[in-house]
């Protein structure tokens, strides 16, 4: 993984995914983000996010033709990945051993 | 939730053929059941913003997202293009982000074919505005084209001309081939409200108005057939949605308020709908009145008036004031109610024959109808002209726009040449070139958009010389912009793409080797640009030709002769049937007002007449002459007539030519008498008119003697010959009705104060009391020369100098390509003077050119104005030389700027560069 660090909103993704579990597509994620942030999610910048974390191999996805019940509703449904999961767990390691100490700091400046 | 919600269809089809192909379906199917979970969750309303905004936002982040991993385009450009890829989506956008990226490069050369495109777009759509809403909006109606025009047809007159109340209650009560019968006329009222007064503009209708044209009412009820029986006896108003909202504020509570409408309260009975403004296609109707209220307020328009019994307006069969629609019943065609109504107008003229003689129906399907079959034959050559002119204007602009894509197509000669010698395809290149060309078009396009709607509002507070408040009905429609971005996408096409083209033809190696320099030649022959500047003089040369014959004829329509003087004149049209005077009553009015006012100081002479010179009334009367007229069933001559008093002749100026003016010899039960006109004189008297007699009415009518001839006056319009006139003795015909004329030494508003108040102090009850001066009234009646002129002479100024732009960049780009050669001729011995010489002799050859061509387009055309000018000729040469003379100077400045920049040019920096 080296490089590759974990954006912001692509950590954002992947926790949504883990969250809703494998084989969800766009819109339910953009509806976690908004329900978990309370921020507004652009579908396509989800999608784009997605694009790139597979492109990283963080997670896998394939087009789901008929999941819908009636006619021939495209999704493309993604799953994370072990290496998906290997990262968000090396990124919170990360985090929370910077995160260790500071927070009486932040009470304190509050 | 169900699945069949579907995001707004439009917005859907867009974002489906800009979104990559790759993606399209999922991203479309994600983003159609986010909306339904919006929908469902915060409106529809708010849903459909946010599905706009991502129909925006998600083409914009995915190009964003490829540019960031992705090969620069300008390299993938440069390779040839796999054939399979050629047309997909996905190259597009390569094309559309690559012209991004060359245009921003360029951003003068933007700036300026974009604003070039705007002004030319921005005012040839302002001007399609105007005609569209007066060409091609449909009536805001039901079934529009169900609808058929009657006209009552006068064979004396020669004119398709309005009905009579009693003969459209004729005609509504036996027609079988017409669902529905509905007579209108325009009308000017006097709206007074707690003291303050103002002139309100309206239609009569029929009862079964509305009803015919499937109107609905917005608020109360609308006006029907039980508002419509009683003449005089109907006083309610329903008002315009427009006039409603803007003048009382969108009142809800106005139902049942009474408004005063000349000294008469109106109640209110209900409010328009909003899309419907009317049968004037341009202005907003106010209100609507009932027909049988046409005596208290006058119907404006065509009137002709013949005389028949019957106390007020809509109970005299002779008073023709209303135009006719009919609905064609089921089955029927404009054939079938042709024929009907020829029988039932034959029963008319045999039951009437006093009122209906000469009289007969034409019937028009109502699309084939703008304004009435008489204008419509202006409206269409005259709505071609503007617009002709304005296209002159865009093309001259375009002009401007290929000689500027020229020069840098000329420039990117070696770019181009670059990207052709690393393979790309003639046609990637062409697609890339197209692409740019497209999107400054667009941008164009908008902007042009934008500017009509600028213009438009402009217009809309533009107010014709008339004291009556208008309210145009202008829309910018999906019509206007499609003419908008059409005529942007055309001229951004062929003026940007094919000098771009033209420019792409690269020979390779001279390209690169000369850095992109040479590809125009030696820049010595006239070639494609000299030709643009050509075309461009040649424009400029008609605009300003046409301009200059319109302020001509403006000019010499000011002071034209009109047979009186119009100067310090004022006129108050009077109606004393208003308050119930009796005509004898009104008739002692007249006389007492007309000498309290001639006893005022500043006042040198009062009149009175039943119609002015120059009023839109037309007053015509059969006159039959012993001798002429040989049979008894023989029309008789019709001619233009008015009733007035012995002073009118002073007041207005007219000069006595042979006989005596009326005077207070002439009474009631004296012999009729009556003055001529010089031109009726010598049409049916060629012997001498006075002492003469004729008959009005008919050949055993009432004698009437002619006692004197009057020089002409202009009778119905500024521009015509000499017409016939025929004035009847005022104390022989009495009448409720007159307009005073007064004139004054000078026009001050103490004057017309004072006037005022003399007539307010003879009946204090008088409320419809408008002054209008002579001039003012004039004013309308010029207001299309004048108006054509302020356009032309706009149009001829931007044409002048879009060419003075196309010039100077012709003639500065030629010296810039010959500085090597100048530099020579100056190192070998030429004189500045001689250098100089050279440069402006170029120039002015393509002006000469160009001023010869348009001068012979100018003659060509200048005949279309010929209806408009006055005392003017078409090829008048004051005209034509002060075109000539205003282009020689503007160019002359625009070609010695570089060519004095060229004799300056220093010889060793010339050889030395490059």
């Amino acid at each position: 993984m080296g490089r590759d660090v974990l954006g912001g909103f692509e950590h954002q993704i992947l926790l949504s995914i883990l969250r809703l579990g494998d084989d969800t597509y766009t819109v339910p994620i953009v509806l976690e983000l908004e329900a978990q942030t309370g921020r507004e999610a652009a579908p396509a910048a989800v999608y784009i996010a997605l694009r790139r974390l597979e492109k990283k191999g963080l997670v896998s996805s394939r087009l789901d033709e008929a999941a819908g019940t009636r006619g021939a509703r495209k999704r493309r449904v993604v799953s994370i990945t072990p290496a998906g999961v290997d990262t968000l767990s090396e990124s919170r390691k990360a985090l929370v051993t910077l995160w260790d100490g500071v927070e009486e700091r932040l009470d304190a400046t509050k | 939730m169900s699945d069949r919600v579907v995001p707004p269809r439009f917005l859907a089809g867009v974002l489906r053929r800009v979104l990559p192909r790759h993606d399209r379906d999922v991203l479309l199917a994600d983003l159609a059941e986010l909306y339904r979970f919006r929908l469902a969750r915060d409106g529809k309303l708010r849903a459909a913003a946010w599905y706009a905004r991502h129909v925006l936002g998600t083409p914009l982040r995915m190009i964003a997202a490829r540019r960031s991993h992705r090969p620069s385009v300008a390299i993938k450009n440069a390779h040839p293009t796999p054939r399979r890829e050629k047309f997909a989506m996905e190259s597009i956008w390569q094309d559309i982000r690559f012209a991004i990226r060359t245009l921003a490069r360029a951003p003068m050369y933007v700036a300026v074919v974009v604003l070039t495109l705007t002004i030319g777009v921005g005012i040839n759509a302002t001007i399609f505005t105007m005609v569209n809403a007066l060409l091609f909006r449909p009536l805001p109606v039901v079934a529009p084209e169900e609808l058929v025009e009657i006209y009552s047809y006068n064979a004396e007159l020669d004119a398709p001309l309005t009905t009579s109340h009693p003969d459209y209650v004729s005609i509504s009560e036996s027609t079988t081939t017409l669902s529905g019968v509905a007579g209108h006329s325009l009308l000017v009222a006097r709206m007074t409200n707690d003291g303050d007064a103002e002139l309100v503009f309206g239609e009569f209708v029929t009862g079964g108005f509305f009803d015919l044209l499937g109107i609905k009412p917005h608020m109360g009820r609308l006006i029907g057939p039980d508002d419509d029986r009683v003449p005089g006896g109907h006083p309610v108003v329903v008002l315009g949605h427009g006039f409603w909202r803007d003048r009382f504020a969108a009142d809800e509570t106005i139902l049942g308020q009474v408004l005063t409408l000349n000294g008469r309260p109106y109640t209110v009975i209900g409010i328009a709908p909003e899309e419907f403004n009317g049968l004037v296609h341009v202005i907003d109707a106010q209100m609507w009145l009932p027909a049988t209220m046409a005596d208290t307020i006058d119907p404006i328009g065509a009137i002709s008036m013949t005389e028949s019994p019957g106390d007020t307006r809509p109970e005299q069969r002779g008073a023709r004031w209303m135009m006719m629609k009919g609905r064609l019943a089921e089955g029927m065609g404009v054939a079938q109610v042709q024929a009907e109504l020829d029988a039932i107008y034959a029963r008319l003229r045999a039951a009437y024959p006093d009122s209906n003689e000469d009289w007969s129906p034409r019937v028009l399907p109502a699309t084939s109808v703008r304004v009435h079959p008489m204008a419509d034959g202006y409206l269409a050559p005259v709505s071609a002209v503007m617009l002709g002119m304005v296209g002159l204007v865009l093309i001259s602009a375009c002009t401007n726009i290929a000689a500027m894509t020229l020069s840098r197509a000329s420039a990117r000669s070696k770019e181009i040449a670059v990207r052709l010698a690393l393979g790309a395809g003639k046609a990637r290149l062409m697609r890339q070139l197209l692409t740019e060309s497209l999107g400054l078009a667009f941008m164009g396009g908008l902007g042009g958009v934008g500017l009509t709607f600028w213009l438009r509002g402009l217009l809309l507070r533009f107010q014709p010389p008339n004291s009556i408040p208008m309210s145009w009905n202008l829309p910018v429609d999906g019509r206007v912009i499609a003419f908008a971005f059409g005529l942007a996408l055309a001229a951004g096409l062929v003026f940007g793409l094919a000098p771009a083209l033209r420019g792409s033809r690269t020979d390779l190696v001279a390209a690169l080797k000369d850095g992109g320099r040479s590809t125009e030649g030696s820049g010595r022959k006239l070639g494609l640009r000299g030709a643009l500047v050509v075309a461009q003089v040649a424009v400029c040369i008609i605009l300003l030709v046409g301009a200059a014959l319109l302020v001509r004829s403006a000019r010499s329509a000011a002071d034209m002769d009109l047979g009186f003087d119009p100067a310090a004149l004022l006129t108050y049209n009077i109606d004393m049937g208003f308050l119930d005077y009796s005509p004898e009553e009104s008739q002692q009015f007249f006389d007492d007002a007309s000498a309290r006012i001639a006893a005022l100081p500043g006042v040198t002479g009062v009149g009175l007449a039943s119609r002015m010179p120059l009023s839109m009334q037309l007053n015509g009367t059969p006159i039959y002459i012993e001798g002429l007229q040989l049979t008894e069933d023989d029309p008789g001559s019709q001619v233009d007539a008015t009733t007035v008093s012995g002073t009118y002749f002073e007041t207005l100026g007219v000069p006595l030519l042979r006989g005596r003016t009326f005077g207070p010899q002439d009474t009631a039960d004296s012999l009729a008498v009556a003055m001529v006109s010089q031109a009726l004189a010598r049409q049916y008297y060629p012997d001498g008119a006075v002492g003469q007699r004729f008959h009005t009415g008919d050949l055993n009518g009432p004698e009437v003697e002619i006692v004197g001839v009057v020089a002409d006056t202009k009778v119905r319009t500024v521009g015509e010959d000499p017409r016939p006139y025929l004035y009847l003795a005022d104390e022989q015909a009495t009448t409720s009705r007159a307009t005073l004329a007064v004139r004054l030494d000078r026009d001050t508003p103490e004057v017309r104060a004072s006037v005022r108040r003399q007539l307010l102090a003879l009946e204090p009850e008088m409320r419809s009391l408008t002054d209008a001066d002579m001039l003012g009234l004039l004013g309308v009646a010029l207001f299309p020369v004048r108006f054509g002129a302020a356009m032309l002479i706009g149009a001829g100024v931007i044409a002048l100098l879009l060419v003075s732009i196309g010039l100077y960049g012709v003639i500065a780009y030629s010296v810039a390509r010959r500085s090597k050669e100048i530099g020579v001729r100056m190192a070998l011995g030429a004189a500045s003077g001689d250098v100089l010489q050279m440069v402006l002799r170029r120039g002015l050859g393509l002006v000469a050119i160009g001023a010869v061509i348009g001068g012979l387009g100018a003659a060509l055309l200048s005949r279309a104005l010929t209806s408009v000018l006055y005392g003017v000729g078409a090829l008048d040469p004051l005209a034509f030389g002060a075109a000539f003379l205003i282009l020689l100077l503007v160019s002359g400045l625009a070609n010695w700027l570089p060519a004095r920049r060229a004799a300056r040019l220093d010889p060793v920096q010339a050889l030395r560069a490059d």
